[in-house]
């Protein structure tokens, strides 16, 4: 069977001219990379940067408040819990800060909902479609290997129509994709719009797969000297230090960890869980280190929700509204950001948000990636520009 | 005789369409055109799903208009091909008292419903094969992208996404107008859009939003004004979760205030804003729009045969077989130009697939599984805005698994009946049990699957072993090394393994599941696939033991904390000692009859504290399950409230028709009851004293005496309730203490005055039986069971065995060649070129 010749037949008598695919002018890669890390189900905030000195906090915990023993002090009122001592070098040299009381308006308490509402950049008054970055990054260019990579196979913070967001949880997969072709012997000459944006995929992923394929066959030996944990995150983590280190062009990863949602009994499985969140980042920091991409790195964590401020009877925490979360990386400046939660002033046993979490997209866009312009401008926050000063 | 007065008919008939043709406007000449095989596999794949020689043959003989007819006359699906499954038999614990359980039966309850959504899915996607109306469930595909619910945002209210699927399939194909206002009123639409907290003192803007973006009019033509007063007007729009999700208008939360909405004034309600929406000429510019790009391109616009297709729609006053008339009439619908400007969905994909060749896969109970992994998981839209289409099929993440899903269709055989194959047993819940382990897993594989081993234990702790089964491959696992992990639970195949325990071996107390394979990339994130086992549960004959209640013994770090038990990312074993009982029988059945009030549940719903300086105190007690003589109440909620009357205080109960499904009193109402004013539901209020008004003893009188056995029955029973409802996790979350130890003082005043007062004393001698069935056993059972007692659908709802032609080249099954896009590329029977070759063509992805 001629496949050219069947293709001009598939195609013929459609007389409507190919449409060009939108690609936006290269513009400068910066080199620099956010990896997004998910804590899913909802990370506990008051027992991962705890008010140790508020009496209240013991108040409203009574069975699962933290100890002097059980943190370590990082400013003021506030310590952090012990289980991520392996993060405390990185605090001490200024790698990381920490953002609180971060939520949105019309907090939504439903998983689903609310991860969405992180992944897309909307509220409770409003959900949005695509992805929150998908729309800047792909703004930047199609110069990169991929605008994005999952390494934990969730693409919801991907969401995006357009753009080459991969998903990528093995590198066996990199061969997959890269045997996957189109016989794209028509492409060029096809007048059918549908067609033509097939092709045209198809191309440009084979291309970015080639180049990445390349870059991570170019240093067989990385791994040798590298020691991550072997929980799910750390096998993430080691991934994503294995693409940097290869200088795999992608302004964003995606990793996850779960297991937060901690409604019972929930001091040890908590422990734990920053414990392997931890360590995972200190390993990723410590690889990135030495492949010399840590000044060009930020890590951001985020989640659902906070936890309901006062405990359940269950010695567990329910789901509640505001939380801190983490940004890590070896240009900003580490420390403590916005506002120490306000256990006396509580609505309904939560703690009120007093940074809308959007301000850190706007960070991320505008200072980070130099997009000024970004969908999330109308929520910068001067003061936190001082994070990436 | 008859044969010619039909011909006569038909020659009569067509000779008077072609009239109409001729006096019509150029607009319409097309239409009278006989029909090709181009025409028909575009008609059929565009209006139904697949187009299958057998079906495209008898469109040659019609011309376009006839064929459309054709088309429009498939869209009733209100009665399926295919029975839906039941999924609310013998449901226990009911959505409402859910909360008050632990931990362990709220998630028995939440996997039981989970499944139910699992089958229901499933059986979409067989009725999608098997339905004679292809035309109609493509309305309902679009339908389910319009009105966008998904059944994660539903907290398990899996009756509320059926339901929901039901009356699009009863609404679909008549009046958009009808449609809008039971979309207003849907339990799933309005819990996913929030509506349920719409509020008069506080809205909630989502769903009044997306009403207006996505559902009628489209962005840009609205102010944010209207937004908010379209919001004002849908509050109060809410659904009863003890009845069953029914609409519920609750009148105190509603605004009753002046709105202004598109520059008109009035205290408008939903129906209000339905009527204002749908005179606005944008409407149905929007709706043709809509129709547009699922029927007619996505690629193409027209914005004068768009203009055409809303002037028809809003000229029927919303007819939607009108708009669809309209559409598929339109000179643009068979215009060159369009065809092929679709992305084909991955339903088009891979259930179009099944229904153009007619060759059911052997596996094809996973294309749940393949839908999700291609990015439309039934039921499932991303978000509000649905699955976009287009370009959005054909991410870097999907356009592989599109080319790799369809051609591993073509691959894979036919799936037969086999006659000897043993039906399973289906093990009656409650059985002496059939001594079987069954153990429902999924795996994901890397170079090779995982292998596991159950062992049975006397003891609880795993020490004294009874037996162990023999090391078992697993089966239907995803390549990782090829797609990688599974996103989510969502894109595991699970599967159920059968080991039989010989019968000399003593009943076992514990088991373990150990995972004894673990394949990996090792240290250090060198790149490779991972080798990972999932357990969902055991069970064995009545008791079933979950995995999140077991104890995994890991062999690596990590794998406790950041999973919960069951998932195995490393060799380990889960020791699984903790059941439940699946065990439809409750838990004291007797030979005797039980006489008096009968319960199976006993929860405390809220109240407040008792204050003397208050007139009105109130408290809440819910009861699930409740049977009394002849009278059956699923669930049932009553008030007891302590007021003033004449200065002392006295206890009265009260039962509202909004807390009793299916009804408090069998229905028969007493005359004088109230009806609280904008509600539809009655209410009684009965006294324990004699101080009471006159309405209430009118009430009481009107009673039928088994009426008042029963709120006899509820007087006494109160002190055991009192009792029973604080074993329950209400009790403690909502601060039962704190507030009802407040009431034991009167309670006790009054506990004298139950075997004296008129209006208790016809209690039978046992205050309160509770029946208490262990958990959602039999529906939970029967769920688990379901998946192997799936019949096979029918494709095409055909049941001949001549519709596969899948092992021929394409041009023999055909006069000529059918695929319309391919015409001309099949030059003999015998060029090879079959269904296979044809899949993997990229013009395939397209239609």
């Amino acid at each position: 069977m001629e496949r050219r010749h069947l293709l001009r037949l598939l195609t013929a008598g459609l007389s409507i001219p190919l449409a060009p695919l939108q690609l936006a002018q290269a513009a400068q890669s910066s080199g620099r990379r956010l990896i997004l890390v998910e804590l899913s189900g909802a990370n506990d905030g008051l027992n991962t940067v705890v008010p140790l000195r508020n009496d209240r906090y013991r108040d409203i915990r009574p069975s699962i408040a933290l100890g002097s023993d059980d943190v370590f002090s990082l400013h003021g009122d506030m310590a952090l819990n012990r289980r991520m001592r392996a993060l405390m070098s990185a605090w001490n040299d200024g790698d990381m800060a920490v953002v609180q009381g971060l939520g949105y308006p019309d907090q939504n308490r439903s998983h689903f909902k609310s991860i969405a509402l992180w992944e897309n950049g909307g509220d409770g008054r409003q959900a949005g479609r695509n992805g929150w970055l998908t729309d800047d990054i792909e703004s930047m260019g199609q110069s990169f290997d991929a605008h994005g990579i999952s390494l934990d196979g969730g693409m919801g913070v991907f969401a995006s129509s357009s753009g080459l967001w991969l998903s990528l949880t093995s590198l066996r997969q990199l061969k997959t994709l890269k045997d996957f072709q189109m016989n794209s012997t028509a492409a060029s000459d096809s007048a059918n719009p549908a067609l033509a944006l097939l092709m045209d995929r198809a191309d440009t992923l084979d291309a970015s797969m080639t180049r990445i394929s390349k870059k991570i066959a170019a240093q067989p030996h990385y791994s040798t000297r590298l020691r991550f944990g072997n929980g799910d995150l750390s096998r993430q983590a080691a991934l994503a230090a294995r693409l940097i280190a290869a200088d795999v062009d992608a302004p964003v990863l995606k990793l996850k960890i779960s297991g937060f949602d901690t409604h019972e009994y929930q001091l040890g499985d908590h422990g734990r869980l920053l414990e392997d969140l931890a360590q995972a980042l200190a390993d990723l920091r410590t690889a990135l280190r030495q492949s010399g991409h840590w000044d060009t790195t930020m890590i951001m964590t985020y989640s659902e929700f906070g936890r309901r401020a006062t405990e359940n009877r269950s010695s567990g925490t329910d789901h509640g509204t505001a939380a801190p979360h983490f940004l890590l990386g070896g240009s900003i400046r580490g420390g403590l950001y916005g506002e120490d939660p306000d256990l006396e002033n509580l609505e309904d046993g939560d703690l009120r948000y007093t940074l809308d979490y959007r301000s850190l997209y706007d960070l991320i866009l505008a200072r980070w990636f130099g997009l000024n312009q970004n969908r999330f401008s109308n929520h910068a926050e001067d003061w936190l520009y001082a994070l990436t000063a | 005789m008859m044969r010619t007065v039909i011909r006569t008919l038909a020659t009569i008939l067509s000779g008077w369409s072609f009239a109409l043709a001729g006096a019509a406007s150029a607009d319409t000449r097309h239409l009278d055109a006989r029909m090709n095989h181009a025409d028909a596999r575009h008609l059929l794949e565009r209006a139904g799903i697949g187009a299958h020689p057998v079906e495209i043959k008898p469109m040659l003989q019609m011309t376009r208009r006839e064929a459309i007819e054709h088309m429009v006359q498939q869209l009733d699906v209100s009665a399926p091909f295919l029975d839906p499954p039941d999924t609310y038999e013998s449901r226990y614990p009911h959505h409402v008292s859910e909360g008050d359980h632990e931990s362990a039966d709220r998630q028995a309850f939440q996997i039981a419903r989970n499944r139910e959504m699992d089958a229901f899915r499933q059986w979409w996607i067989s009725e999608l094969i098997s339905s004679p109306n292809p035309a109609g469930e493509r309305l309902i595909l679009l339908w389910h992208n319009h009105f966008v619910t998904a059944y994660s945002g539903l907290n398990e209210e899996v009756d509320a996404m059926t339901s929901q699927h039901m009356m699009l399939r009863d609404k679909g194909s008549g009046s958009f107008r009808d449609l809008l206002q039971a979309i207003i009123r849907d339990a799933a639409m309005l819990n996913y859009l929030d509506n349920s907290s719409n509020r008069k003192e506080s809205p909630n803007e989502n769903l009044a939003r997306e009403l207006l973006e996505l559902f009628v009019m489209g962005e840009g033509h609205y102010s944010e004004k209207d937004v908010k007063e379209v919001a004002r007007s849908l509050t109060g729009y809410d659904y009863n979760r003890l009845r069953r999700f029914e609409f519920e208008f609750n009148m105190w939360s509603h605004d009753k205030g002046t709105k202004t909405v598109f520059g008109q004034r009035g205290a408008f309600d939903g129906d209000d804003i339905v009527n204002l929406l749908l005179d606005q000429p944008q409407t149905a510019l929007f709706l043709a729009e809509t129709f547009w790009r699922a029927y007619v391109s996505e690629f193409n616009t027209d914005p004068v045969e768009q203009a055409k297709i809303a002037k028809a729609f809003r000229d029927s006053d919303y007819d939607i077989r009108t708009l669809l008339r309209a559409v598929w009439s339109s000179q643009a619908f068979w215009d060159a130009s369009n065809r092929g400007t679709i992305i084909k969905s991955p339903v088009d994909l891979m259930i179009g697939s099944i229904r153009t060749s007619g060759k059911l896969p052997e596996d094809w109970q996973m294309l749940p599984y393949t839908l999700a992994d291609l990015g439309q998981n039934l039921f499932e839209p991303p978000n509000v805005a649905g699955w976009p289409g287009g370009a959005d099929w054909l991410t870097p993440a999907r356009i592989v698994k599109r080319t790799e899903a369809v051609t591993t269709l073509a691959e894979t055989p036919a799936w037969e009946p086999t006659d000897d194959q043993p039906v399973p047993a289906m093990m009656m819940a409650g059985d002496a049990g059939d001594n079987r382990i069954r153990v429902r897993y999924a795996a994901e594989d890397f170079e090779g699957p995982p292998a596991f081993l159950v062992r049975a234990f006397a003891d609880e702790i795993g020490k004294d072993i009874l037996w162990k089964s023999a090391v078992v491959q697993a089966q239907g696992g995803r390549d990782t090394a090829r797609y990688g992990r599974a996103d989510g639970g969502g894109g595991l195949n699970w599967t159920t393994a059968e080991f039989d325990l010989p019968p000399e071996i003593a009943t076992p107390t514990s088991f373990q599941v150990a995972f004894v394979n673990d394949h990996c990339c090792g240290v250090g994130g060198s790149d490779g696939g991972d080798r990972n086992l999932f357990i969902d549960w055991l069970q064995f004959n009545d008791r079933l033991f979950l995995a999140n209640d077991g104890m995994q013994r890991p062999g690596c770090r990590g794998s406790s904390s950041d999973n919960p038990a069951g998932n195995f990312y490393c060799s380990g074993h889960l020791q699984l000692s903790q059941s439940i009982s699946v065990s439809a029988s409750t838990a004291n059945v007797d030979v005797e009859e039980p006489q008096g009030l009968q319960v199976g549940r006993i929860y405390y719903d809220g109240g407040r504290a008792f204050d003397r300086g208050r007139d009105h105190n109130w408290f809440s007690i819910g009861l699930d399950d409740v049977v009394f003589e002849d009278i059956t109440i699923e669930a049932l909620m009553f008030e007891i409230t302590a007021k003033r009357i004449d200065g002392r205080m006295g206890l009265t109960l009260r039962l509202n028709e909004r807390n009793c499904f299916p009804d408090c009193w069998n229905d028969r109402w007493p005359n004088a009851s109230w009806t609280n004013r904008g509600t539809p539901y009655k209410e009684v209020e009965i006294p324990l004293t004699s101080r009471t008004d006159r309405t209430s003893e009118r009430q009481f009188s009107q009673m039928t005496d088994q009426q008042r056995r029963l709120v006899s029955a509820l007087w006494h029973s109160l002190p055991v309730m009192m009792t029973e409802m604080q074993k329950g996790r209400n009790w403690r979350r909502r601060d039962g203490e704190a507030t009802l130890g407040t009431w034991q003082p009167i309670l006790k005043s009054f506990e004298a005055k139950f075997q004296r007062s008129r209006f208790a004393r016809l209690a039978p001698s046992e205050p309160v039986i509770i029946t208490k069935p262990a958990s959602d056993g039999a529906a939970m059972m029967g769920m688990m069971m379901a998946s192997m007692a799936d019949d096979a659908p029918f494709v095409l709802g055909l049941l001949r065995d001549d519709l596969d032609w899948t092992d021929q080249p394409a041009a023999s099954v055909l006069d000529q060649p059918a695929l319309g896009l391919l015409a001309g590329a099949i030059t003999g029977p015998d060029d090879g070129f079959g269904f296979a070759e044809l899949v993997r063509e990229p013009a395939y992805q397209v239609k």
